[in-house]
Formats: structure tokens, C-alpha cells, sequence
């Protein structure tokens, strides 16, 4: 055979597979839509779905060149069309002639019985006419049952089912992951048995010498030897035990294998059926992009690559809305106007460009990238101040990074004061949450006037994922390992204060810390007097923001399966769901992204700034106003050595007195000093045009809350409690600061 | 003898002490539970198990009548503690061993009592359908009181009532 006819005789054999699925659902509309049962709504559905199955065999009939399943297509398709706009249910009489239809186009793709153009003309003729007259409300009874089919059945190769019945029958298989959990603790509950039998079984080694011993002289003694006889025969017992017991924890070792095997290659093959290829998803896209592109006055060009990977169905679903958003968001805030563009010097028409592919193992990358004005990051900064997120110094301060961090914030669009910047936030809010719900990510960069890339990273499947059981006020959970930027073991007293929130420095940010038992509303429990210097932090990675959560002990990481609540508890605040570990114990699956919004996060009078130690620190001048000649020499010799230039004032009017001359990047006041202390000092800083923005930092042994409200109220920009403070503390203060 | 055989042999016993009137009077079969001190009822058909609870796993961020979750042979099923949710003082609940699991097409959980009592068949038109002096919250889900005190809880009330439901979401707190 020939290469192109044995391409063709492939070809042929695909359309086939292909038309039998069209024609399947097509029939299968028709049967429900002429019982007239479903209601308005579903008719209408069930219209849409033949006019799309009717067009999508017209193309692939053109594809391997058979006119008359094209045709006959077309006029299905143009029926329907006509149908789907009157929003009317077609006419009982036609239900014959598209079975006929039908029956014709099953003929012509098997090629069995040779469809000659007069029947086919006929029909098509009738089936016009009969679309025609298709104008008054059907109401004459009904026939009963089908035409029936000249056509032999063939059983195909494949078949349709609901992924409704597929999702259920997943399930099912899932929760054999907990047969297989369960086999393998029976394993090595068998196990343990064995050892302890095995214990046993020694002591009777050592002491069988006395025993026999015993008999020898129990010869006269009756009671002796029945006890003698006793032991003997226990003796065996036990052995017979232990053989049993051999077996069985053998046999359960080789079972836990097998069915751990069966069981994985089970939930393997029927996750392949759930998986389907991203184009699918992308059906509706170019439509879609040119609708809107045409509404907004643009010209956008769409670009796909990678399209042909596969994802689980479930992922894709829930990927759908926020890949939507994203795309949309391109057309109407990336990609300028066809003027503006051309005053660029860029080409007439934008382009947005999805590029899909396998990041690892068991993650998708999708970018999404438009060649458009990108993010005007001063823009998102104003709105932030306008709707009050920040201050303006705050936002001066902020690095561009977590600026355009700023565009996920949910209410940042929604004040119409922000127009120009409206609808990219609380969508692209809600594009994150759902994207993350899966255990995603979403992240973006911009370049001004060059374009902006959306990244998407999304696991290749859901359900079983890899989660780190945690213990917080006697309550164990398990948080997602997808989430957990790192567990660290802190030591206290590198802890900071920003306003009344505790922070700890994370490669040079401050991070949130809060207690995990706090933000569950736990009891708390009194604790028993232990190792108060350290604690453990476990810092989860949500929506671009760290938070770090207070617990008590990190226990292992597993595999776990999620299950739902139950159908009361459709959704609690916090939990995704709860697993059942080996030990079937239930443990509650913590929500980090609900978790996340439930703790307070200020952006604290220091705004958060990425630190990289570079030469510039060197031109860095500070100012030290200390009243302890000891305390002067410290702070000194501690800047100095980071690089930054020291000078020293001994109280706040000397301090002052300098200021006003000289010019420094920063200042760090004691609070307690004669002449004039640190809150004045800062207030009288403030004050000064020329030293208004000067960051401050307080140093202080004054530890109480009081105190750091009133260093905040007159201007400092961080408060360091001297009993808390060591080196890095005030290092990590002055570098976010400068 | 444990309380439960007593009550079952006690019902034994008057239904053979006396012929009952050939009536068509419509029964209703119903389990008896003990919840504190009091004495009530819920109909058997809605009932799908009686679970032991070894273990309840509590959980945070939810209403205090939701005592927790179960795993009932690989699905999780909620437990209502009604004494909470009937505003019942909450003694003596460490003997709590048993949850009566109720069920609908839609929802399924459990709720938690103190101790299971028996069956009993119970003459419908022997209901009383108010009592007084139950709290609003109770007589929400009555179905009747019998002459001798007995409470019957309505399951279907129970089952259909959306005040029971859970479904947060969280603002953010920024």
C-alpha cells in the first residue's frame, strides 16, 4: 500500500470514529428534543448542541471530501441556525426527514451501501421545504417510536459518556487509595505482632533448658509434671502461632504490594480518561478575542502553541474562567488602541500569545503574553493611594514588583475613580483565587510599553496532592505542600514589631507572623515550660504574599486525598477538606488562601522593600543619636560595618542641629536622651520640609506597646525594642528603609 | 441490664399484656435517645445507621453545634451536637457514644447523643404537636410529644433546614 493511501485509509478511519460521535449526539438530541419533555431551556440547549455538532461534521466531511455528508450538514446546520434564532422547537414533521438524514449520513461513512444523488437530492429538497414552513407552533400529537434504521449497527470503538458518570466513577476509585492506606497498616500492624510474638518466643528459648529440667525431676511429683506438661504444650501452641502469624504478615506484605500496585495502575488508567487536550478548552477562544477585540475598537491577532497537551479534565475546567479573564483583560487593558499603535511605531494589529507547556512532571505552564502598553505602574500606584491601601510615601517607596502586585488586590479597580485601571483588579483577583484553589499559581511581569506576560502554573491533575501534617494547640491539620514556602525554627527575640504585629525578617522582608491557633480561633492551651527561645514557623506562599504561621510541631509529609465535609459543611471558612490519615484519624486540610485573608496585614509604616546589598549602601549617610557613649560606639561600628556612613549625635538637639545642616539618608534615635528625646526629635523631623520623608528608626530599651504607638504617631518609620534587638534586626530595618 | 434491653423488654412486655384494638391507626416507628437528661425520638425511616463515635475530630471556624467530623467507612460525615443547638446544658457528654446518622438525597450528617434508649412504635394520632415550654429552637423541629413525654424530632426538618448548612467564604481582612 502505498504512503498517501495508507494516510488516506487512516484518514478515512478517524472521520469515521469521528462522524459516529457527531451523528450519536445529533440523534441523541433529536430523540429528546422530539419526546418534548425537557422544557424550554434544555430545547433550546439541546438545539445549540445539534447545530454545532451538525457544523463540526460539515468540517470534518469537507476535510476527507465526502459532498454529500457536507451537504446534508449544511442544511441540518442552517435548519437549526434558523431554530436557535427564533428560539422555537422544530416542527414535528421534520423529526422524519433528519432521522432520514441521519441514517443517509451513517451510510455514506461507512461506505456500505452506495447513497446514490437522487436520494440524496430528494431529501435534501424535502428537508428545505419542510424548514420552510417551519413557522407554527407544533402542537399535533405525537408519533410514536423512531423510524427505524436500515443500516446495520456497528459497535464503535468508542463511546460517549457523561463526565458527570466518569467524575463518579473516579471517585470511587479514589477511595481505594484508602483500602490500599489501610493494607499497608495491617502490613505492619502484622508485623509488630510478630516482633512481639518474636519476643516471646526467645524468652521461651531461654527458659526451656529449666523447664526440661524440670521434668526430669518432676518424675514423682503429679502436679509438677501436669504443669510441666501444661508449659510443653503451651510451648507448641505458641510456636503454632507464630508460624501462622509468619504467613499471614507474609501474605499481607505480598497483598499490600499487589493491591497497592492494582490500585495506583486503577486510579492511573482512570485518570487518563479524564484527561483531555488543552485545545478543547481553547474552542471558543478566537471568537471570543475577535468579538471583543472588534467592541474595543483593536486589532488582535491570537497565537496558540502547545495546545496539544493533555490535563485533566477538572483541572481544565476550573482553569477555564480565569484564562478567560486573563485574555480579556490583554485586549482591553494590554493591547492600545490601532492609533496609539501606530504612533509607537508597533504594528497595526496586537497579538496575544498563549504558550502552553509540561513545566515538570505534574505541572502546566501557561504564559500568556501580549505585545501591548503593559501595566502603567504609577497609574496602579495613584489608585492604591486614592483607595487608601497606601500612603503616598508608602507607595513612593514600594519597589515595582510589588506594585504590580497591586493589580490583584480585589478592591483596587472597583473605585471609580480608577477607571482607567478598572476591571483588572477584581478579576484578576478572582482569576488568582481560583487558579490557586487548584494548588496553581499565578504571577505576572510587565514591561512599560513593550507588553505583559501572565504566568499560570497549574497541577496536571487534582485530587491526591502532597500535604504536611501540622500540630497547633493539641489540633492537627494538614496544610498543602504547594503552598509551604519553608518551615523555619525561630528564635525569638528575632522578632519585630511593626505597629502592634509581629513580623520576622525573611531574606530581608518582613514577614506577617501570626499564631495559627489564633487565626483558627483555638483554645489556647496552657503549655508546659519548655524551650521558650525558639519557636517553629511554617511561612505559606499565598497570592504572592508570605505569611508566617506560629505552630507547635511539624509532624511528616504525606500523600493525602481530600474529601469534601460532607453536605452540611458545603464550605468552611479555612478548610478545603479533611483526610483520613493511615491511623484513621480525620485531619481538616487548612484553606491557605482563605487563611491568608484572614490574617491582618498592614503594610506596616515600613513598606517592605527588597533588599540587595550593593555598592550604593556605601554613599549611604546615617545619623546616630544615642545619649550612651556605649550604645553610640555599637550602633556605630554595627552600620559602619554593613557599609553605610556613620556620624553620631550624644541627645536629639545635637541631632537636630546637624540635621538641619548636613544631609542624611537616615536617622536612628534612641528615645530617652536629655535636651530633647527621640518623639520629639522625630516630630521636629517631620516637621522640616527638607527632612519630612527622612526615614526614622526608634531604638529602644522602652518595650511597651504604648511606647511604640507614640514613636509611630510622631513619624518614626520602625520601632525596635532594644530588648529584642540584635544585629540583623536593625540591619534589616535600615535596609527595607533606604 | 443495660438500659437499652430494659426499655426493649419493658415495650415487650406491654404489648403482650394487652390485645390491642383492631384499629387502622397510623404508627409510626421511631428510636429512642437520650440527650442530658431528657428523653426524645426520631423517626426510624430517615435514620440510616447508628454510628459509635470513638472519635470526633473537631473543627475550627464553625458554628458551635457542629461538634465535628467522622470518617464513616471512607466519607466524612458531620456530627450536630444538639444539646448545643437546643441550648441544653451540656453535662455528662464524655459517655457520649453513638450518633444517629440521618440522610437525604442531598445531605447526610449525624447527630450526637447521649445514649441510645430502643425502638418504639408510637401511635400518630397520639401526638401532641406543641408543648410550651420548649424553647423556640426546638419546637422548630418537633413533630409531637406523646402522652407519656416522649419528644419526636422531625428529621426531615432537619435535613431540609438551610440554617443548618455551613457555607462561608472569606473577605479579606486588608
Amino acid at each position: 500500500m502505498s504512503r498517501e493511501s495508507e494516510f488516506l485509509t487512516r484518514l478515512r478511519e478517524t472521520f469515521k470514529a469521528e462522524a459516529e460521535e457527531h451523528r450519536a449526539a445529533i440523534l441523541a438530541g433529536l430523540l429528546e428534543l422530539e419526546k418534548g419533555e425537557s422544557g424550554k431551556e434544555r430545547d433550546s440547549a439541546i438545539i445549540e448542541i445539534i447545530f454545532r455538532e451538525a457544523h463540526s461534521l460539515k468540517g470534518a466531511a469537507r476535510a476527507v471530501d465526502i459532498g454529500g455528508i457536507e451537504r446534508l450538514c449544511q442544511t441540518v446546520e442552517s435548519i437549526f441556525s434558523t431554530l436557535k434564532k427564533g428560539n422555537r422547537r422544530p416542527e414535528r414533521k421534520i423529526f422524519d426527514s433528519l432521522y432520514k438524514a441521519m441514517d443517509l449520513i451513517g451510510e455514506m461513512t461507512n461506505g456500505t451501501v452506495p447513497v446514490s444523488e437522487t436520494e440524496l437530492g430528494a431529501l435534501l429538497k424535502l428537508l428545505k421545504s419542510q424548514a420552510e414552513t417551519e413557522s407554527v407552533i407544533d402542537d399535533a400529537p405525537r408519533s410514536a417510536g423512531v423510524p427505524s434504521r436500515k443500516t446495520t449497527v456497528t459497535m464503535p470503538d468508542t463511546v460517549r459518556i457523561s463526565a458527570k458518570r466518569l467524575g463518579s466513577i473516579y471517585l470511587q476509585a479514589e477511595e481505594m487509595l484508602s483500602v490500599k492506606q489501610s493494607m499497608a497498616r495491617h502490613a505492619s500492624e502484622l508485623n509488630e505482632l510478630q516482633t512481639l510474638q518474636g519476643g516471646w518466643h526467645k524468652s521461651w528459648i531461654k527458659i526451656s533448658p529449666t523447664i526440661r529440667k524440670m521434668r526430669d525431676q518432676s518424675a514423682n511429683n503429679a502436679p509438677m509434671t501436669k504443669v510441666v506438661d501444661f508449659l510443653d504444650s503451651y510451648m507448641a501452641y505458641g510456636i503454632s502461632v507464630r508460624q501462622k502469624l509468619e504467613v499471614m504478615s507474609t501474605e499481607a506484605v505480598l497483598d499490600n504490594l499487589h493491591t497497592g500496585e492494582r490500585v495506583d495502575s486503577l486510579l492511573a488508567e482512570i485518570k487518563t480518561a479524564l484527561i483531555l487536550p488543552f485545545s478543547v478548552l481553547l474552542e471558543s477562544f478566537p471568537r471570543m478575542i475577535r468579538d471583543l477585540a472588534v467592541e474595543e475598537g483593536k486589532e488582535v491577532l491570537w497565537a496558540v502553541q502547545g495546545d496539544d497537551v493533555q490535563i485533566d479534565k477538572r483541572v481544565l475546567e476550573k482553569i477555564k474562567d480565569p484564562l478567560i479573564h486573563i485574555v480579556r483583560n490583554s485586549i482591553s487593558h494590554g493591547i492600545e488602541k490601532i492609533g496609539e499603535r501606530e504612533k509607537h511605531g508597533k504594528p497595526r494589529a496586537g497579538t496575544i500569545s498563549l504558550h502552553i507547556e509540561r513545566a515538570d512532571n505534574d505541572t502546566i505552564e501557561l504564559t500568556v503574553a501580549d505585545d501591548g502598553a503593559g501595566v502603567d505602574l504609577t497609574q496602579v500606584r495613584a489608585a492604591a493611594v486614592a483607595k487608601g491601601f497606601l500612603t503616598d510615601v508608602e507607595a513612593e517607596a514600594l519597589n515595582d514588583r510589588d506594585a504590580l502586585e497591586l493589580i490583584f488586590l480585589s478592591e483596587l479597580s472597583t473605585s471609580p475613580l480608577i477607571t482607567a485601571i478598572s476591571g483588572r483588579g477584581l478579576g484578576l483577583a478572582i482569576a488568582r483565587e481560583n487558579i490557586e484553589t487548584v494548588g496553581g499559581a499565578l504571577s505576572v511581569e510587565t514591561t512599560q510599553g513593550k507588553g505583559t506576560v501572565f504566568r499560570i502554573r497549574i497541577p496536571l491533575s487534582l485530587a491526591t496532592f502532597r500535604g504536611v501534617l501540622v500540630k497547633s494547640r493539641d489540633h492537627l491539620f494538614v496544610i498543602p505542600t504547594v503552598n509551604i514556602d519553608q518551615v523555619l525554627n525561630v528564635e525569638e527575640s528575632s522578632v519585630v514589631f511593626i505597629e502592634t504585629r509581629e513580623s520576622i525578617p525573611l531574606s530581608g522582608r518582613a514577614v506577617s507572623l501570626v499564631n495559627l491557633g489564633d487565626v483558627l480561633g483555638l483554645k489556647a492551651v496552657p503549655r508546659e515550660k519548655r524551650d521558650t527561645e525558639r519557636f517553629l514557623a511554617i511561612v505559606l506562599f499565598v497570592s504572592g504574599t508570605r505569611i508566617a504561621y506560629r505552630i507547635d510541631a511539624v509532624l511528616g509529609e504525606q500523600e493525602v486525598l481530600a474529601k469534601k465535609l460532607g453536605g452540611q459543611l458545603i464550605r468552611v471558612r479555612n478548610l478545603i477538606g479533611a483526610t483520613v490519615l493511615v491511623t484513621g484519624e480525620v485531619v481538616p486540610i487548612l484553606n491557605p488562601y482563605d487563611l491568608s485573608k484572614s490574617v491582618p496585614l498592614t503594610p506596616g509604616p515600613a513598606p517592605v522593600t527588597d533588599i540587595n546589598v550593593t555598592s550604593e549602601e556605601t554613599n549611604r549617610k546615617i545619623l546616630v543619636a544615642d545619649d550612651s557613649a556605649t550604645s553610640r560606639m555599637l550602633l556605630k561600628s554595627l552600620l559602619e560595618s554593613a557599609g553605610y556612613q556613620v556620624q553620631t549625635a550624644v541627645d536629639g538637639a545635637e541631632a537636630y542641629a546637624s540635621l538641619r545642616v548636613e544631609k542624611f539618608d537616615l536617622l536612628v534615635s534612641d528615645i530617652e536622651m536629655p535636651r530633647m528625646n527621640g518623639f520629639v526629635l522625630c516630630e521636629k523631623v517631620r516637621g522640616l520640609t527638607k527632612t519630612a520623608d527622612l526615614p526614622i528608626v526608634l531604638v529602644s530599651s522602652l518595650g511597651s506597646q504604648e511606647d511604640r504607638e507614640k514613636g509611630i504617631e510622631a513619624g518614626a518609620n520602625a520601632y525596635i525594642a532594644k530588648s529584642r534587638f540584635d544585629q540583623s534586626n536593625l540591619l534589616d530595618a535600615v535596609k527595607r528603609l533606604l | 441490664m443495660h438500659n437499652g434491653d430494659r426499655a426493649i423488654l419493658r415495650d415487650r412486655a406491654k404489648k403482650l399484656a394487652f390485645v390491642p384494638e383492631p384499629t387502622n391507626e397510623e404508627t409510626v416507628q421511631v428510636l429512642r435517645f437520650l440527650l442530658g437528661t431528657e428523653t426524645y425520638a426520631v423517626e426510624y425511616a430517615h435514620i440510616v445507621e447508628v454510628a459509635p463515635l470513638l472519635h470526633v475530630t473537631p473543627l475550627p471556624c464553625v458554628p458551635s453545634f457542629v461538634r465535628g467530623i467522622i470518617n464513616l467507612r471512607g466519607r466524612i460525615v458531620s456530627i450536630l451536637d444538639l444539646k448545643s443547638l437546643f441550648g441544653l446544658p451540656d453535662i455528662d457528654s464524655t459517655s457520649t457514644t453513638s450518633a444517629i446518622i440521618l440522610q437525604s438525597p442531598l445531605i447526610e450528617f449525624g447527630l450526637l447523643v447521649d445514649e441510645i434508649l430502643g425502638m418504639s412504635t408510637i401511635p400518630l394520632s397520639g401526638l401532641q404537636v406543641s408543648l410550651p415550654t420548649l424553647t423556640d429552637i426546638r419546637s422548630e423541629y418537633l413533630k409531637g410529644v406523646t402522652a407519656e413525654g416522649l419528644v419526636l424530632l422531625d428529621a426531615e426538618k432537619f435535613l431540609a433546614d438551610k440554617k443548618l448548612l455551613v457555607n462561608e467564604t472569606v473577605r479579606s481582612t486588608v
